[in-house]
C-alpha cells in the first residue's frame, strides 16, 4: 500500500511536497545525545553509582535494608467489602493495559512519521496525528490507574511496599521524575505538531517523538525490575537481606526476558486498540472518504499488530526457559503442574488472534478486483492455519502434584496426547506464523501483476523456498521431537525459528524486488471492505486485552504463596493460588471495565471537535 | 511450464541445502549434532 | 449509537466465550493451598507413622513428585534410590562426603550437587550443576524431622532396612522436663475429668474408630465392649504386645499409656469401652 496506491485509488487530496531544507546529521546527532544524557543518567547510571556509593563508604556487606518481615494475616490491613486482593489485581492489570498502550503508540507515531518525511505524503502525517491524538488521553488513565495501584499496594500491602521500596528507593524515586520528562515531551510532541512542521522543525519534532520513546522505554525498564525482583530476586541473600547494591537486584534473571517481550507485544498490543478505534470509526462513518480513510488506518493498525505478534511466541519461549533457567521448580510449575492447562487457554487465544489477524487480510483482499483470482488459495491457507491452531492447542500430561493427580484421573489421551508436547506446538506456531505471512504476500499482490521478464522463475523460487522450510521445520520438529532426547528436543526450536524468520525476510524481499513497476489490475479501494472485517479488529483487541490479563495473571500467579520467591512469604488471607475459572472471571472483569474506558477515550477524542451552536445564549 | 519447473526444483535443491547447513551450524555451535547422537 | 451497542455486544459475547471455556471447557484444578506449619508429635511417633510422614511429605510439601516422577524424564526415580546408593558414592563423579545411604539421601536433599545422575544436570553443566534446590531452604524448607521422615520413606519403599531414628521431639521434651521440675516444686495436674478428654490427650481416633469415627489402623472400638472385657480392655491399654487382635500388625501402638494415665483415669476409660456396646 504505497502512496502511490492511494493516489491511484481516488482516495482523498494529493500529496503535497514541501521543499525543505534538511540540516546536517551531525547536528541531530549532537543534539540526540546531549538529550539522551540526562535520561540515560536518570534511569540507568544512577543505581550504580548509589551502590558503588554505598559499598565504598561503608566497606565490606553493610545491611542496608531487610530482612523482610515475617507476617501473619493480622499485619494485611483491611477495609470491608473490598477484597485487597482482586483489587490490586485489577488496578495493576488496568494500569498495565493503559501504560502498554501509551508506550506502544508513540513507537508506531514515530515511524509513521518517519515515513511520511520520507515519502513527503501528508496523509501519514495526519494519520500519526490522530494515533497521538487517541493516547493523549489515556496518558492520563494510565497515570490515574498508576496512582490507584500505588495507594492500594500502600494501603494492603504496606510491609511488601515497605520491603521493595527500601531496596528500590533509588529506582522509584527517578521513576517519579522521570514522568516529567515523559509529560513534556509527550505534550510538546502533540500540542507542537503543526506547530513543528517542515524542514529544520519537521526533524526537531521526529527526535523529540524518539526521546518520548527513549524515556516511556525507561520507564518500562525501571517497572519491569520491581516485578522481576518479586519472581526472581536478586541482590539479596537468602534471608532477604539486601546489601545495596540497586543494579544487582534490577538486573536478575527475568528483567531483559521481560524487557523484551513486553516492548514487543505493547507494539502488538497498541496496533490491536488502535485498530479497534478506526473499525469502530469506520462503522461509525457515513461519507465515502471517511471510510477509505479509516479502513486504511484499520489496515495500517492491523499490520502493525501483525508485525509485532510474529516475533512474538519466541520472545515468549525465550522469557519461559530463563523461567527454567532459574528455578526448574517455578518453570515445571508454569508449564507441567497447576498451570498448564492455563496455557491451553492461552493457546485458544493466540489461535484466535491469528484467524482474526489472517481474516482480516482474506477480507481485505476485496478490496482490488484483482484480487479474485487469489480467493481460491484462501481456503488451503484457512485449513492450515486452523490444523495448525488445533494442534497448538491439544494439551498433554499434566504433571500434577498432590491429590491434583488423583483428582483429574488420566492422564492423556492416547493418539492426541504427542500433539501436546513442545515440539508439536513449537511446529504449529512456526507453520501459523508463515501462513499469515503467506497470507500477508498473497494480500500484498492482490491487484498487481508483476511485469519482470523472471515472473515464473521467481514464482517458482517462491514456492520452493517455502517448501524447503516447511519441510524443514516438519523434520526439526518431527525427528528431533519424538526420535532424540529432551536437550536436542529443545535446541532444535532454534533452527525452526530461524527457518520462520529466513523465509518471511528472503520472500518478502524477493516479492518487494519483483513487483518493482507492476501493473495494477485493478485499483485498490481503500473503504470497500464488509463490516465483518471490521468485527474481527474488535475480536483482535478484545483478544489481546483478555490474553494480556490472562499473561499478567500467570506472571504473578506463579509466585503462588510468595511476595518475593523464596525469600518474603505471603501470609495474607488471599495468598491461596485462585483457580483459572475464578482468575478467568477477574481478568473478564477487568477486560470488561478496560473496554468501557477506552471507549470513553475514543469518544472524547471526538467530542473535542464538536460543535454546539448556542443561539441567543451569548451576550450580543 | 518449463520456465516454472525447473527453476522450482533447483531452486528446491538450493534451499533444502540452505537449510541443512543451517541446521547443522546452529547444533552445531549449540555442541550437539544434527543427528541424534548420545 | 446503534454501533455502539452492537460492538458491545459483541466484546461481551467475545469474552463471555473466553470466560465460559476458561471455566468449563478446561478441568476444574485447585491449587493447592500454601502450605502452613504442621506441629509434629514425634514423642508419641512409631517408625510406621513415621515413614507414612515422610510418604505425606514426599506427595505433598517436599513437592518432590513435581520431578521425581515418571512422566517427565526430569529426574530419577527414587523407587530404587537405596539399591544405587553405594554405586553412586563410589562413583569418581561424587563430590559430596557421604559414606552411607543414610548420609547419602541426607546429603542429596540438601546438596543435590552433589552428585548428579548422568543426563539429569542443568543444561550446558555436563551433568555438575543439579536443577534441584535446597530442599531444606527457600519455598519448600523441610525441618530436620521432616527431612528424616523423608530418608525413611525412601529407604522403606526400596525395601531396605530403616536405619533413621525418630528425632526426639526437643519441643516435646521440654514441657515434660518441666513437667518433672514443676511436679516436686508445685501440685501435680488434677486428672483429666472425661473418657473423651482422655482419648483426645492419647489421640485414640488416629488409629482407631470410636463411636464410629477414626482411624483403621487399630480395631474398630465403637462395640468392643460387646465382645471384649473390663481385663482384656485394661490390658489391652497397658501392654498391647500381649493380646495382638486378629489382622492387625503387632508393634504399633504405643506401650507407655501406662505411664502417661493415672489409676482412675485408666478405670474411667476402661469403664468406657465396657459399655460401648
Amino acid at each position: 500500500m504505497t502512496s502511490k496506491q492511494i493516489t491511484r485509488a481516488g482516495g482523498f487530496g494529493a500529496a503535497h511536497r514541501h521543499a525543505g531544507r534538511r540540516p546536517p546529521v551531525w547536528l541531530l546527532l549532537a543534539v540526540f545525545v546531549f538529550m539522551l544524557l540526562p535520561v540515560d543518567f536518570a534511569g540507568l547510571g544512577a543505581p550504580v553509582a548509589f551502590a558503588q556509593d554505598a559499598s565504598s563508604s561503608q566497606g565490606a556487606e553493610q545491611v542496608v535494608h531487610g530482612p523482610p518481615p515475617s507476617l501473619s494475616a493480622a499485619d494485611y490491613p483491611q477495609i470491608a467489602g473490598i477484597n485487597a486482593r482482586v483489587f490490586v489485581w485489577l488496578a495493576a492489570q488496568l494500569h498495565l493495559w493503559f501504560a502498554a498502550f501509551v508506550l506502544a503508540v508513540p513507537i508506531f507515531v514515530f515511524i509513521i512519521e518517519a515515513i511520511g518525511m520520507k515519502t513527503r505524503d501528508e496523509r501519514y502525517d495526519s494519520m500519526a496525528y490522530e494515533f497521538i491524538k487517541i493516547s493523549i488521553t489515556a496518558y492520563s488513565l494510565t497515570a490515574i490507574l498508576g496512582g490507584l495501584l500505588a495507594f492500594s499496594l500502600i494501603i494492603f500491602y504496606p510491609h511488601v511496599f515497605g520491603y521493595l521500596s527500601g531496596i528500590f528507593k533509588e529506582t522509584m524515586f527517578f521513576y517519579a521524575l522521570l514522568f516529567f520528562a515523559e509529560s513534556a515531551l509527550l505534550y510538546i510532541y502533540y500540542y507542537g505538531w503543526y506547530w513543528l512542521q517542515g524542514g529544520f522543525k519537521k526533524w526537531v519534532h521526529l527526535t523529540l517523538g524518539l526521546l518520548l520513546n527513549a524515556v516511556g522505554t525507561t520507564l518500562m525498564f525501571l517497572a519491569n525490575s520491581w516485578v522481576t525482583f518479586m519472581m526472581s530476586p536478586a541482590g539479596v541473600d537468602p534471608a532477604g537481606v539486601f546489601a545495596g547494591d540497586a543494579w544487582a537486584a534490577m538486573h536478575n534473571f527475568l528483567w531483559n526476558p521481560i524487557n523484551l517481550h513486553r516492548f514487543v507485544a505493547n507494539i502488538a498490543y497498541g496496533g490491536s486498540i488502535v485498530g479497534a478505534y478506526a473499525a469502530f470509526k469506520f462503522l461509525s462513518a457515513t461519507r465515502e472518504q471517511e471510510k477509505a480513510h479509516y479502513d486504511w488506518m484499520g489496515y495500517t493498525a492491523n499490520f502493525i499488530a501483525i508485525s509485532a505478534l510474529l516475533p512474538l511466541p519466541f520472545a515468549g519461549y525465550y522469557l519461559a526457559a530463563e523461567i527454567y533457567a532459574y528455578s526448574q521448580q517455578m518453570g515445571i510449575t508454569l508449564m507441567g503442574g497447576i498451570f498448564a492447562w492455563l496455557f491451553i487457554i492461552q493457546a485458544v487465544l493466540i489461535g484466535t488472534l491469528f484467524l482474526s489477524a489472517n481474516y482480516y487480510l482474506w477480507c481485505g483482499m476485496g478490496r482490488s478486483d484483482g484480487a479474485h483470482r487469489y480467493n481460491k488459495y484462501v481456503k488451503y491457507l484457512a485449513i492450515v492455519i486452523i490444523g495448525a491452531f488445533l494442534v497448538w492447542f491439544t494439551p498433554h500430561t499434566l504433571v500434577l502434584t498432590n491429590e491434583e493427580l488423583k483428582a483429574l484421573g488420566g492422564p492423556y489421551h492416547k493418539y492426541l496426547g504427542p500433539l501436546g508436547i513442545m515440539p508439536a506446538k513449537n511446529t504449529a506456531v512456526n507453520i501459523m506464523i508463515l501462513f499469515t505471512a503467506l497470507s500477508f504476500l498473497i494480500y500484498r499482490r492482490a491487484n498487481r501483476i508483476a511485469t519482470v521478464s523472471w515472473v515464473s522463475a521467481g514464482n517458482a523460487v517462491q514456492a520452493a523456498l517455502f517448501t524447503a522450510g516447511i519441510l524443514n521445520i516438519l523434520f526439526l520438529g518431527i525427528y528431533h521431537g519424538y526420535f532424540t532426547n529432551t536437550v536436542y528436543k529443545v535446541a532444535a526450536s532454534i533452527p525452526q525459528v530461524l527457518t520462520t524468520l529466513i523465509i518471511i525476510a528472503v520472500s518478502i524481499s524477493l516479492d518487494t524486488v519483483m513487483y518493482r513497476g507492476a501493473k495494477e489490475v485493478a485499483p485498490l479501494r481503500w473503504g470497500r471492505v464488509p463490516d465483518r472485517a471490521q468485527y474481527a479488529l474488535f475480536m483482535l483487541a478484545v483478544a489481546f486485552t483478555w490474553l494480556m490479563g490472562l499473561m499478567g495473571y500467570i506472571r504473578s500467579g506463579i509466585r503462588q504463596h510468595w511476595h518475593v520467591t523464596d525469600v518474603f512469604r505471603d501470609n495474607s488471607p488471599d495468598a491461596f493460588t485462585p483457580t483459572l475459572g475464578y482468575a478467568a472471571n477477574v481478568v473478564s472483569v477487568g477486560t470488561i471495565l478496560f473496554m468501557a474506558m477506552v471507549i470513553f477515550v475514543f469518544w472524547l477524542s471526538q467530542v473535542s471537535t464538536r460543535k454546539s451552536e448556542a443561539v441567543g445564549y451569548w451576550k450580543a | 511450464m518449463r520456465t516454472y519447473v525447473v527453476p522450482f526444483f533447483v531452486a528446491l535443491i538450493a534451499c533444502a541445502a540452505l537449510f541443512l547447513a543451517l541446521d547443522l551450524g546452529v547444533m552445531n555451535l549449540m555442541g550437539l549434532t544434527l543427528f541424534f547422537n548420545p | 449509537m446503534k454501533i455502539l451497542l452492537k460492538v458491545t455486544v459483541f466484546s461481551l459475547l467475545t469474552i463471555g466465550f473466553f470466560a465460559g471455556f476458561s471455566n468449563y471447557g478446561i478441568p476444574e484444578i485447585k491449587p493447592a493451598p500454601p502450605p502452613t506449619e504442621e506441629k509434629l508429635d514425634l514423642g508419641s511417633m512409631t517408625m510406621e507413622r513415621f515413614i507414612a510422614l515422610g510418604d505425606k511429605i514426599f506427595n505433598g510439601k517436599g513437592t518432590c513428585t513435581l520431578c521425581h516422577n515418571a512422566v517427565g524424564g526430569r529426574a530419577p526415580m527414587l523407587d530404587t534410590v537405596v539399591a544405587v546408593a553405594p554405586e553412586r558414592m563410589a562413583d569418581p563423579r561424587y563430590k559430596g562426603d557421604a559414606d552411607t545411604v543414610e548420609t547419602y539421601l541426607y546429603e542429596s536433599m540438601i546438596k543435590p550437587s552433589a552428585y548428579v545422575v548422568a543426563g539429569f544436570g542443568k543444561a550446558g553443566s555436563s551433568d555438575t550443576e543439579s536443577p534441584m534446590p535446597d530442599a531444606s531452604a527457600g519455598s519448600i524448607a523441610l525441618s530436620e524431622a521432616e527431612l528424616t521422615a523423608v530418608i525413611a520413606y525412601l529407604q522403606d519403599i526400596g525395601g531396605a532396612d530403616v536405619t533413621v531414628e525418630i528425632p526426639s521431639d526437643a519441643v516435646a521434651e521440654e514441657p515434660t522436663a518441666q513437667a518433672e521440675e514443676a511436679a516436686p516444686a508445685g501440685a501435680p495436674p488434677a486428672p483429666l475429668a472425661s473418657p473423651d478428654a482422655i482419648m483426645a490427650k492419647l489421640a485414640c481416633v488416629a488409629c482407631h474408630k470410636v463411636a464410629g469415627q477414626g482411624g483403621e489402623l487399630g480395631p474398630d472400638l465403637s462395640s468392643i465392649g460387646a465382645s471384649r472385657d473390663r481385663e482384656y480392655l485394661r490390658r489391652a491399654i497397658l501392654d498391647p504386645a500381649a493380646d495382638v487382635a486378629e489382622g492387625f500388625p503387632p508393634g504399633i501402638m504405643p506401650p507407655n499409656y501406662g505411664d502417661q494415665l493415672y489409676a482412675t483415669e485408666l478405670e474411667m476409660l476402661v469403664d468406657y469401652l465396657a459399655k460401648s456396646k
